[in-house]
């Protein structure tokens, strides 16, 4: 049941993260509706859930955009792992850890993808608008994040 | 397997295929969905400007009906100075197909959306995508049912163009910085070009993707480079990349 619900999120926030989330940029940077979904199953439902969702869902964004094919596959793996590992032993589950979690694995993402899309080839003019760009996606994907977690919450613990 | 997909492909992979033809349905209808609330309260919302812009426009048609005057005296000139000098006719004439917007890209870096047409439609990659108002990108990746396109506001976007008025050859790049107003860059300007404010770039056919001819923009401003040795020109293109719906892809010249 776990596993249909969590395909079907899936698919409905790929989808979303390519259609109406675009009309509620601000500045015209849009949040990462699919990461948010990634860190929020890995800290309810553990490291390896976090892991399998964060690869579907990376696959199926790098099919649907741009850029470096494999990348968020890879990403969203490791922080499905990682967020899952270090508050399985170091934190207890609440929405305040899930929105310091998001924060920091888009931080992560996004600084990542700078370093290998941009950083690499030369491309430093636009390096203030960049990081500006960064800064707002991290914080609206953690406001976000808040009705993310307690739906996910609230739909898997019933 | 990161580095195989970095080359240039004809066509995406079978799952990349399935993937795409299942979501696209979904993006349609979450898109068709935001286009109707759009619509809905714009309504509303637009009613004053809509009686606003409705009397500028009537003055406009004024000035277009009687611009139009004049270039029918000058097409007739044209055609009889042409004639007398025996030279071929050549025209702009494309087989395009019609497609929809259905999605864009998903993270903030790139400028490309999905439209629901691919090669089950006679598409292909590299093919032009342009709109009634001018041109738009090309389609880089492309499946059964579904195309993506990247525009030339993206970064990896260059354009061969030409300024209409002195024929002058440059590039129209995307830029990330510029992207956000919807705008472009034109580089490699010549020295002794004489470009300025307001006039319209076209695409010049160099490269072989882009027909010539095609409207990008025109130049809003001329910025000197980081550098301080060289012009770039800033461009607004013709195309509304915030509002765009419908596209045609020139599947033949």
């Amino acid at each position: 049941m776990k596993t249909v619900f969590y395909s079907i999120l899936i698919i409905i926030f790929t989808a979303l993260q390519t259609t109406l989330i675009n009309y509620i940029g601000v500045f015209d940077v849009k949040p990462n509706i699919v990461l948010s979904f990634v860190v929020c199953v890995s800290l309810i439902s553990g490291a390896l859930s976090g892991a399998v969702i964060g690869v579907f869902c990376g696959i199926i964004i790098d099919i649907l955009g741009g850029g470096i094919f494999g990348f968020n596959a890879i990403t969203y793996l490791y922080i499905g792992i990682l967020t899952g590992y270090i508050c399985s032993n170091y934190f207890r589950v609440n929405y305040k850890v899930a929105s310091g979690f998001v924060f920091i694995s888009t931080l992560i993402h996004l600084i990542l993808y700078y370093v290998f899309a941009f950083l690499i080839w030369g491309n430093l003019n636009s390096i203030s608008v960049i990081f500006i760009k960064i800064f707002i996606e991290c914080i609206y994907s953690t406001i976000l994040a808040f009705p993310m977690y307690f739906i996910i919450k609230g739909r898997v613990f019933r | 397997m990161m580095a195989f997909y970095t080359t240039d492909r004809e066509k995406v992979t079978f799952g990349e295929d399935l993937v795409g033809a299942i979501i696209s349905p979904v993006q349609t209808v979450f898109t068709s969905v935001s286009n109707g609330i759009g619509g809905f309260f714009g309504y509303f919302g637009d009613v004053n400007k809509l009686r606003t812009d409705n009397e500028a426009m009537s003055v406009k048609i004024d000035e277009l009906e009687n611009s139009v005057r004049r270039m029918e005296e000058f097409k007739i000139e044209n055609e009889r100075l042409k004639n007398m000098l025996d030279l071929k006719q050549t025209a702009l004439n494309f087989d395009m197909v019609a497609a929809i917007v259905i999605a864009k890209d998903p993270g903030n870096w790139f400028n490309s959306f999905t439209i629901d047409k691919g090669t089950a439609d006679g598409l292909k990659v590299k093919q032009a995508v342009i709109t009634t108002k001018g041109l738009v990108g090309y389609i880089y990746e492309i499946g059964t049912s579904w195309a993506k396109v990247y525009t030339i506001l993206d970064a990896n976007s260059s354009v061969g163009a030409l300024v209409s008025r002195t024929r002058d050859i440059a590039v129209v790049d995307g830029d990330t910085e510029l992207a956000n107003d919807g705008f472009c860059k034109m580089t490699y300007i010549a020295k002794g070009a004489s470009v300025m404010v307001g006039d319209l770039i076209e695409t010049s056919g160099l490269g072989g993707m882009y027909p010539k001819g095609i409207l990008i923009g025109k130049i809003r401003e001329i910025r000197p480079e980081t550098h301080g040795i060289s012009q770039y020109a800033v461009i607004e293109t013709a195309v509304d990349f915030e509002r765009i719906s419908e596209v045609f892809v020139i599947t033949q010249q």
